[in-house]
Parts: C-alpha cells; sequence; structure tokens
C-alpha cells in the first residue's frame, strides 16, 4: 500500500477547516502589513457568531526552498515565539492601540507534512495606505487622528517597556473611519529581554529605519537604540500620511552620493551634519505642504520625532529636565489639538 | 592700476562654495570609500513585497510606498511605472511629485548607482532670507550656519559672516566642510591667525585628513609662523594611503613651500605628483607656479577644471577675450574673493577694456566694499571712460588701505586730477606716489603712466620721458611689466594720438623695440 499523500505547503491549505474555533473562510492575498510576510499566508476566518478575524499561519514549507533552511526555520519559530509572548503581554496590559490577538496555537494534522503556527487576530479593514486612496479628498483631521492614535501606541508600549521597531504606513491598520491600531509585533525590542532580531542593526524596514540605524550606529543604551527608532518611525508615519514621502527616503535622496549609506566610510558622527541639512530641507519641503496657523507646530514635531541625531530626538523639554526625552505623551496631547485645530479649519493640506 | 597676473603669492587655501558645489568638486566625503556590497536578502524581500503590492494596487499610496523603498534599498522593475503612476496623478502631493521626477530623472541619466547625480545645485542653493527662516526652525544645522556665513561674505556682511561661521563650528568642530570654510572667510578677512586658531582644537582630525591638513600648511603660511605639521604632510605624501585626489592640495602646498624655499626640483616632483588626479584649486596652483618654475607643463584636461587656471593661461597668451570670460567664471565660482575681480579688473583695464574693468572692480566691491585695490582699479577705469566725477567719487570713498597701497592710489589720484584738466597737481600726486612705491615695478608704471599723460597733452618733453621709462622697463627683467608697458603704449595709441606711438617707440634702441613690437591680440590698430 503506498504511503498517504502529505500536503507539503499545509500553511497554504487551511481553507474550510476550524481552527480554534474559528472557521477559515478565505485567503486574503497578503496579510496586513507584516515584515518577513512572505514567510506567512493570511486568512479571513468566522466564528459561529459571524464574527471576522484575521489569521496569519507560518509558512515553514517555504522556508525549506532557502538554502539556510535551518536559519531561517530558527529566526522563523524564536519571532513566533517571540511574538506572541509580546502579544500576550498587550493583551495583559490592556494596550488599546495595539491589534488584538484572539488566539494563536498550532495546528497539527496527520495529512499535514509539518505542523503550522498560526495568530488569530482582530479584522482590520486594511492599512492606512488604502484607507488614503480611498478618499476623494484629503482629511486633514482624520490623518492627525490616525497619527494620534499611532502615536498612542507607541506610548502603551514604551510604557511597557516594549518598542515596536517597525512603525510604517502598511502597519498602521483602520478600524472603521476612526480607529487605527499598530499592528505587527514581529520587530519588536523588548527591554532588559532578547528578541531573535537583536543582533539586525536594522530591525524593521530598512526603507523606514533612522538614519543612524542604516550608517550602522547601534547605540548600546536600549532606550536610545530604540526608542529613538520608533519616533522617528512616527514622525515619518506623519510624513507620509500627508505627503506620501518618508523621511528616510526623502533624506537619501537629497544627499550627495559619496555621504550615502553603504558608501561613506566613516562613522555616523562625521555625516550627521550633512544628514541634518538635508534633513531640514524635507522638513522645509514639508512646512510649504501646509497651510493654516498650525502648519508650524505639525512640522515642528516632525522636526523633534526625526531629528537624525538620536540624541536630539524627541522631547526637548524633558531632555533639558533630564527626563526621558522619548516619551510622547505630550506630543499624544498636542496632536489631538491639532486634530481639533484641523477641524476648525486652523491646519490644512494644499494650497492656501 | 595694480596686481598683475603672478604678481601676488598664491596659497592652496581652500575654495569656498556651497555644499553641492563643493562635493562635485569631490572635497567633501570620506578620504575612501565603501565598495557597494550586495543588498541583504532580508530588504529585497521587503523590496519584492511592496513591488507585488503595487502590482495589486496601483494606486497613489502604494506607488508612493515603492518609490521609497526603491530609493532607500534599489530600485524595481516596477519603479519607473509607479513614479510614471505618480507623476500623472493630479492628486500627487507635491512632495511626493517631486520625487517621483527625482527618481524618472535617475533612471533616464544614471546607470551606475555610485555616481548617481545630485539635484543641480541651483535647486540647492538658499538665500540669505530662507537660511535664516529655516535656522530658527531648527538652530543647530552647522551646514547651514556655514552656508548662511558664504553668503554673508558675498553680500560683504563681515561681522555676521563671522558669527555665523564662529556657531557653525562650534557645532560641527571636527567636520571638514565647515572647518574649510571658516579658514578660507579667516583669510578673506585677513586674520590667518584665527584660520590657524580654528584648526588647533581638531588637531587630531587635522593630522589625519589630508584636506584638513593642506588647509593647515597653507593657511600657516598667510601668517608669519610656519606650520609645524609640514613633516607630517610629507609622510602623508610619500605614504599614498589616501586617494591621489584627497593628497592634491596637500602635495600643493608642500610644493609651494619648497618652490619658495627655492627647491624647484623638488617643487616640480610634487607638483607633477598633485596633477595626478587633481581638484580645481591644486590645478590653479600649479598653473600660478608655472609662472616661475619652469618644466611644469598643464594639459588641456588639467585646465578645464580651472578657471583660475585658464584665466592665467589666457593672459599670458594675449588671449583677452577667453581670458576676461575665464575670469567671470573665476569670479562666479568666488564671487566674496578679491582675486578674479582684482584680476579681471587689472587685465581688462590694461587692454583697454575700460568697461570690463569697470564691471569686473564693481563685481568685487559689492562684498568687498573698502577694497582699496579695487576702488583704484575702478577709478582707473572710470576715469578712461571719461566718466571723472565717478572716478573721483570712487577714490573719495573710504577704503582700508594698507601701507603699500597709499602710493598707488595717489598715483590713480594724480591719473585723474590731469583727465580733469588739473595738469600740476595731477603731476604733484604723481610725484609723490612715485617718491613713495615699495618696488621698482611699481615706480616705473607709475613713472610710465605719467609719462604717457605728459606725452597726450602734448609736453614737449612727453615722448622723452616715454622712451627713458621703457628703456628703463627693457631693462628690469619682468615679463610681466614688460607686458604691461606693451599694453600701454597700444591703449595711448588707440586714444588717437598716433604719434606717442611712433615716438615711444622711436626713442627705444633696437633690443627693446623687439620687447614691445609684439602686438597684442584683440588691440586696434
Amino acid at each position: 500500500m503506498p504511503p498517504p499523500v502529505r500536503i507539503e505547503q499545509p500553511a497554504s491549505e487551511l481553507l474550510g477547516r476550524i481552527v480554534d474555533g474559528w472557521t477559515v473562510t478565505r485567503k486574503i492575498e497578503r496579510p496586513h502589513g507584516s515584515t518577513g510576510g512572505h514567510f506567512s499566508i493570511g486568512y479571513e476566518v468566522e466564528s459561529a457568531d459571524g464574527s471576522r478575524a484575521f489569521l496569519k499561519a507560518l509558512d515553514y514549507s517555504s522556508a525549506m526552498r532557502r538554502p539556510d533552511v535551518a536559519e531561517v526555520l530558527n529566526a522563523m519559530t524564536a519571532g513566533y515565539q517571540f511574538e506572541r509572548k509580546v502579544l500576550d503581554e498587550c493583551e495583559r496590559r490592556r494596550m488599546n492601540r495595539i491589534v488584538r490577538v484572539f488566539g494563536a496555537g498550532t495546528i497539527v494534522d496527520p495529512s499535514f507534512l509539518h505542523a503550522v503556527n498560526y495568530l488569530i487576530f482582530e479584522p482590520a479593514e486594511g492599512d492606512v495606505r488604502r484607507a488614503l486612496d480611498a478618499m476623494a479628498h484629503f482629511d486633514t483631521a482624520w490623518a492627525l487622528s490616525t497619527c494620534h492614535h499611532a502615536a498612542v501606541a507607541v506610548q502603551q508600549l514604551h510604557l511597557g517597556g516594549l518598542a515596536h521597531q517597525d512603525v510604517k504606513p502598511s502597519n498602521l491598520l483602520t478600524f472603521g473611519v476612526s480607529l487605527a491600531k499598530l499592528g505587527d509585533l514581529g520587530r519588536v525590542s523588548k527591554r532588559g529581554a532578547e528578541a531573535p532580531h537583536d543582533e539586525m542593526p536594522v530591525r524593521g524596514d530598512r526603507s523606514y529605519a533612522p538614519p543612524e540605524l542604516l550608517y550602522g550606529q547601534v547605540d548600546p543604551d536600549w532606550t536610545v537604540r530604540c526608542q529613538a527608532c520608533d519616533l522617528y518611525l512616527l514622525g515619518s508615519l506623519i510624513l507620509f500620511m500627508f505627503t506620501r514621502t518618508q523621511t528616510t527616503a526623502e533624506i537619501l535622496r537629497r544627499l550627495p552620493t559619496p555621504l550615502r549609506p553603504g558608501i561613506f566610510a566613516d562613522s555616523y558622527d562625521r555625516v550627521l551634519p550633512y544628514v541634518i541639512n538635508v534633513f531640514d530641507e524635507v522638513a522645509d519641503a514639508f512646512e510649504a505642504q501646509l497651510h493654516g496657523q498650525r502648519a508650524a507646530e505639525l512640522v515642528d514635531h516632525f522636526r523633534a520625532l526625526c531629528h537624525p541625531d538620536p540624541a536630539q530626538r524627541g522631547d526637548a523639554v524633558r531632555r533639558r529636565r533630564g527626563q526621558n526625552p522619548y516619551d510622547v505623551q505630550r506630543l499624544i496631547s498636542r496632536l489631538d489639538v491639532l486634530c481639533h485645530d484641523a477641524r476648525a479649519g486652523y491646519l490644512r493640506k494644499g494650497s492656501p | 592700476m595694480t596686481a598683475a597676473n603672478r604678481e601676488v603669492d598664491r596659497q592652496v587655501i581652500p575654495r569656498w562654495r556651497d555644499l553641492s558645489a563643493t562635493i562635485e568638486h569631490r572635497e567633501v566625503g570620506a578620504t575612501r570609500r565603501l565598495p557597494l556590497g550586495p543588498v541583504p536578502a532580508h530588504d529585497l524581500e521587503g523590496l519584492t513585497a511592496r513591488s507585488r503590492e503595487f502590482q495589486t494596487h496601483r494606486s497613489l499610496s502604494f506607488a508612493a510606498d515603492l518609490l521609497s523603498a526603491s530609493i532607500v534599498v534599489g530600485v524595481t522593475p516596477d519603479t519607473r511605472d509607479a513614479a510614471q503612476l505618480v507623476v500623472a496623478d493630479a492628486a500627487s502631493p507635491a512632495m511626493l511629485t517631486q520625487t517621483a521626477r527625482w527618481i524618472l530623472r535617475q533612471a533616464d541619466e544614471v546607470t551606475d548607482a555610485t555616481t548617481a547625480a545630485t539635484e543641480p545645485s541651483d535647486e540647492r542653493r538658499l538665500d540669505i532670507a530662507r537660511l535664516r527662516r529655516g535656522l530658527r526652525a531648527n538652530p543647530r544645522n552647522a551646514v547651514r550656519w556655514a552656508e548662511l556665513a558664504r553668503n554673508y561674505v558675498n553680500e560683504g556682511h563681515q561681522h555676521k559672516a563671522e558669527s555665523a561661521i564662529k556657531i557653525s563650528v562650534s557645532m560641527a568642530p571636527y567636520d571638514r566642510y565647515i572647518l574649510r570654510s571658516a579658514v578660507r572667510l579667516w583669510v578673506h578677512f585677513s586674520q590667518p591667525q584665527e584660520a590657524a586658531r580654528t584648526l588647533r582644537h581638531a588637531r587630531s582630525v587635522v593630522l589625519a585628513d589630508p584636506w584638513l591638513l593642506a588647509t593647515e600648511i597653507a593657511a600657516s603660511s598667510e601668517t608669519q609662523i610656519p606650520s609645524r605639521n609640514i613633516k607630517r604632510g610629507r609622510e602623508m605624501v610619500d605614504g599614498a594611503f589616501h586617494p591621489p585626489i584627497a593628497l592634491s592640495e596637500l602635495t600643493s602646498a608642500l610644493a609651494t613651500i619648497e618652490m619658495q624655499a627655492g627647491s624647484d626640483r623638488k617643487a616640480r616632483k610634487l607638483f607633477r605628483s598633485a596633477l595626478v588626479d587633481p581638484n580645481e584649486n591644486s590645478v590653479a596652483q600649479a598653473e600660478w607656479a608655472s609662472g616661475r618654475l619652469s618644466g611644469l607643463d598643464l594639459g588641456d584636461e588639467q585646465m578645464g577644471l580651472s578657471a583660475e587656471a585658464r584665466a592665467r593661461r589666457f593672459a599670458d597668451d594675449d588671449d583677452i577675450d577667453a581670458a576676461l570670460r575665464a575670469t567671470w567664471e573665476w569670479l562666479a565660482d568666488q564671487p566674496f574673493s578679491t582675486a578674479p575681480a582684482t584680476f579681471g579688473s587689472y587685465l581688462a583695464s590694461m587692454c583697454g577694456r575700460f568697461q570690463d574693468g569697470v564691471t569686473f572692480a564693481e563685481a568685487g566691491l559689492r562684498p568687498n566694499p573698502r577694497n582699496a585695490l579695487l576702488l583704484n582699479n575702478l577709478a582707473f577705469s572710470q576715469a578712461n571712460l571719461g566718466d571723472l566725477e565717478a572716478a573721483t567719487a570712487t577714490l573719495d570713498m573710504p577704503t582700508e588701505i594698507e601701507g603699500a597701497m597709499r602710493p598707488t592710489l595717489t598715483a590713480t589720484r594724480g591719473f585723474v586730477a590731469i583727465r580733469s584738466g588739473d595738469a600740476e597737481r595731477g603731476r604733484t600726486l604723481y610725484r609723490q606716489a612715485i617718491d613713495t612705491m615699495p618696488t621698482d615695478v611699481n615706480r616705473l608704471r607709475a613713472e610710465l603712466m605719467l609719462a604717457a599723460e605728459e606725452a597726450r597733452l602734448g609736453a614737449p618733453e612727453g615722448d622723452t620721458l616715454v622712451a627713458a621709462v621703457l628703456a628703463a622697463i627693457a631693462r628690469v627683467s619682468n615679463p610681466q611689466l614688460r607686458k604691461w608697458a606693451r599694453y600701454a603704449v597700444a591703449n595711448a595709441s588707440t586714444g588717437g594720438t598716433v604719434t606717442i606711438r611712433v615716438n615711444a617707440e622711436n626713442a627705444l634702441s633696437e633690443t627693446q623695440v623687439l620687447h614691445l613690437a609684439k602686438r597684442p591680440r584683440g588691440i586696434a590698430e
């Protein structure tokens, strides 16, 4: 009798199965924002009461095709375990601007070549990119409110000793018009704990990474290395919401070739004056896109969040007082005020 | 009128341009470059994911995301498509459209990522108001402070420029561009001690960076205290650890020291080494030195790098139009510097191009309103154009007169007085000037001018005087002075007083006539 045929890529064969009480109803082309999404497959799942969720299944078989299979498998499993722990921590701390996890576990099936790890998340409508594209007219108040939610998410993580490291438009998920949450905690770093990706100088998406990391300057202090990175990414998100550009790309395209990362063969300190100079050009260009009495304030927040020098980044007042400058509580309050001001017409994008 | 080609000593003081132009001249950046390595696999996977998302959605945000990733990580086959979508979409935010256009420009023009061009420098130049506004928003931008200082220097605001450069240096005390800018500023304001002081605190950086070491040696040459780092400079040049472009200025500075010490052979060897892969300043230095050092030939390619070098070469060759064009280019490159304006106003006036002389002098006076030499040259050209009122007003303007300049200004006052009809006062002033001229060359120049004016006035002894001065000039071994005399005679002839030329040339011996007979190009018969 021939041995039974086993499914070689089980993560992509979950349609119709019941996982953790959820029925897998539809495969999603790409999971909403996930670094390393090429190693996971997304599904829409439905519970008995009709509520929906998103299931992310880890595709170990895709790793099998890699020449560095052991390394990739190790990274995937370690990453999965770490993300689960972090999500549990977020649940425990009631971080309401972080995408909630409804379940996690392992599907073991005799017909599968190997087991499949999964995570079930609350379902998002999409990410902010889709929401922006769907708008007939840009809504400044909505953009600011979304940035506000992202800032709250970052603050919640930071207060829990976590840093997201991969804040970007594709990871900011929308839930209706008035709510946005931060997803994909796959690159989170935890103060005092080792994460599987800690060895990588750039943990999140390189195309959004702050310049100091692109030049290989990794600060030994976790707060400077990780929280300052989150602030930069938050600032870059603000820029994206208003201009669809992002800070790192705008800096690099203005930076003369000999000074670009990967070419400049000296320390970050040496190139910093030039990075600051082009960053100011980016901030000036951003300011030129905005109008209204509050435009300058928003650009000031952007300047503080994305300052190329991590030692100058963040809240200058808190720094002067000897407090953690990467605390974004004040920014959260100001974004809230700006959101109200935008509704009153004191801040808008486009022609004056 | 004074300041002839190569009469003034030249040091390899760094040029001062805006950052983009300085980078184009390859003077900024690490002295070594990293070879471009492969893009890490996980970054490529992220980029592929962005491409796939763009293919699925084909909308503005996804196109924008792909464009950003392409700038940072690398271009994909979909990048151009995404850029075109952005440019075509009227709803694209202006900043995104600019980025998309930039990507399209790069895709059209650049094939090698290592030589990707920067934006055209004109787009990057900022005026004082914009720089100040930007610095209000972020005062901790050392490059902008330096750029503000450069703009202030160009506008002649010395104190504001000094404050701005001090702030810049305090923010980036070890940065090559900032330090070289500061040195250039202090030398421009005739404070070489301050220039040397600026570099003192950054000693460790200076000793490791050939660009800064060259600056330190050149700046010290401007003071009375020679650099203590010449030996270190020689070691660096001999070690050849840095690429030739990085060593170019340092080698030129050392060559200049050797030349001034009379070691022509060593100087020649060093200059040749500096010209292996030179920057603009090194070419200019070598061309200047070639007037004093035989066997130092610069090729067309090297000359093409430096407007100053071309200006000097064309002036030597009596190709006046080309020399003046190159001088304009030199002045546009270093608008604050008195050197191109002085050179241009002198050359133009010497050749009877007095209107050009006025324009050069005025351009130089904008950033240097009290420069006595430029005021002198302006007044001389104005007087020759018949605008005696303007010439008098120019000479009455407040100046910073150094001792050596005083007799020159007195001579020009004499010239203006004679042209104004007060010949007696003119003669007196000329005599005063001639008696106090610090060098024979200047004295002979003034004597020839006075003699030519006497001849022009029809004074009986005029022709004899001219002949005597020309004879004296012929005895002095100074090609620049002889050239000047030749043009002076030619100018006199174009003024309609043919007699002067005939008589002057008749008064010379046969040998002396040989020196003067070569008619300069561009001078009308």
